[in-house]
């Protein structure tokens, strides 16, 4: 049995140990899907839902996901979740599940949901994973709607573009286009315009970090049990 | 951490109990969604349909039924066994063939068309129901973000003649994108080849239609 890690604190998880900017987990969903915010804001409600069902579950579940097989009982309990998901994403917002495509089954492969569930969720109770799973699930979606709404309006030169995939057909004259005619930037429309662009908000971040703690009185490292990542942009054990 | 011992009975048994707990959830979820998810997607689908078919202005309701495809034409369109076309039909004749056609000449793989043909041959409209090309390049084929596709309406195998039914950088009438030549010469090349098949097999068709409406005319 893990021992519950008392140095546990959830809001570490919006900002010194952002899911994406600072452990650079759920890389391809933040790459793929964010060219419009209506992309981004669906799949991070539909991957802050999965997160907090399969984290809630888990911490239920406990006493039983240990031992040498906790890793594909985790790994089928994600999948039920995001398949779960993925049929009611279907079944009520039909023309949202054809825009996110491959991308709503593919969240069973967001390593941020396992590493949830692997670090917090299985040696915490409920409540404590369920914060965990809505903070860290909030600060995914965020970033997603932050990466997706700078690629609309800079790449596609719109924003709102295809809201009513999300809010109905109210939301169909929300588009906004503040730039005339057929102004694209086609780098920022591609994954690898959104990777470079991942890549200046980490350096901000890390700007802000070191701007705003100076390091003698950034607070001490508290190392997270069970993390065994290497590639991460600060110092996260 | 127990991790590195090997797994014993009991934790086979844990991960089986788990399995069937989950496999009963997801199950009875699929059950209850079943009927919702395909009544939206006949609903997508008839979305396209509509749009393919041209506004119904003469009154009588337009119905739609699924028609087979000879085998021999799967090739031609795309498509693999067991792919049906649409046929619109306004008081049990058939007006025109919604004809579900795929490019395997896009940029960036498969581009699924829908044609509506109606039964002179012309086009009513195409629609490009999913592709993979280039977001700002390719993607001007959606009627969302250009109405190049409506290029195609009332064209037919005759207008233009064959020779003109390309992309101009082919010597044909069709516009391509600025630095994207490759998707509109799929979509141009797979339109005229659904026409193609369309001429093959109109006869057939309308002769189904005929028999179908009055099956007492043959006697
Ligand atoms: C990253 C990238 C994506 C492209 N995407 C497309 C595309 O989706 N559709 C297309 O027709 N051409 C695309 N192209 C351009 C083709 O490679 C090719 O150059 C072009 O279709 C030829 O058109 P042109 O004869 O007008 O130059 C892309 C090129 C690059 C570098």
């Amino acid at each position: 049995m893990n021992p519950p890690n008392d140095n546990y604190s959830a809001c570490h998880g919006l900002w010194r140990e952002h899911p994406v900017l600072v452990q650079l987990l759920g890389l391809s969903p933040l790459l793929a899907v964010t060219t419009t915010l209506a992309n981004a804001l669906g799949l991070g409600l539909v991957t802050l839902i999965v997160l907090l069902g399969s984290s809630v579950s888990c911490s239920l579940l406990r006493r039983q996901l240990n031992g040498a097989l906790h890793l594909p009982m985790l790994l089928l309990i994600i999948a039920a979740w995001v398949t779960c998901a993925e049929l009611l994403v279907r079944a009520y917002a039909y023309p949202l599940a054809q825009a996110l495509g491959i991308f709503v089954p593919l969240i069973a492969s967001n390593c941020v949901i396992l590493n949830r569930a692997q670090t917090i969720a299985t040696r915490h109770p409920i409540g404590t994973a369920a914060l965990d799973a809505t903070v860290i699930g909030s600060g995914f979606l965020a970033l997603l709607l932050i990466v997706g709404a700078i690629r609309e309006l800079f790449g596609r030169g719109s924003l709102f573009a295809d809201m009513h995939l999300i809010f109905g057909d109210i939301a169909r004259d929300w588009l906004w286009q503040p730039f005339d005619g057929d102004y694209t930037l086609l780098i920022l429309s591609m994954p690898a315009g959104a990777f470079l662009l991942l890549g200046f908000l980490i350096a901000l971040k890390n700007f802000l970090d070191s701007w705003l703690l100076p390091s003698s009185e950034s607070p001490p490292e508290k190392p997270i049990a069970g993390s065994k990542r290497v590639r991460t942009t600060g110092k996260i054990n | 951490m127990t991790v590195k011992t090997a797994p014993n009975r009991s934790q086979w048994l844990r991960l089986l109990g788990i399995a069937l707990l989950i496999g009963t959830l997801v199950t009875t979820l699929e059950i209850l969604t079943r009927e919702r998810i395909v009544a939206s997607q006949t609903s997508a689908a008839l979305d396209y349909l509509r749009q393919v078919t041209g506004p119904d202005d003469q009154g009588a309701a337009i119905t739609f039924e699924n028609w087979p495809i000879p085998n021999r034409q799967l090739g031609l369109l795309g498509l693999s066994e067991g792919d049906e076309m649409h046929i619109a039909l306004r008081a049990g004749q058939p007006i025109a063939a919604i004809v579900p056609s795929i490019s395997n000449a896009g940029y960036g793989g498969a581009i699924q068309l829908l044609v509506g043909i109606d039964f002179t041959g012309r086009i009513i409209a195409v629609r490009v129901i999913s592709h993979r090309e280039t977001v700002g390049l390719g993607d001007k084929i959606e009627i969302a973000k250009s109405d190049w596709i409506e290029a195609f309406s009332k064209r037919s195998l005759s207008d233009p003649a064959a020779k003109y039914w390309a992309v101009k950088a082919d010597g044909g009438i069709y516009d391509q994108f600025t630095g994207a030549t490759i998707t509109p010469r799929a979509v141009v090349n797979q339109v005229a080849a659904t026409l193609q098949f369309f001429a093959d097999e109109r006869a057939a068709l309308a002769a189904r239609g005929t028999s179908q409406a009055n099956p007492e005319a043959r006697e």
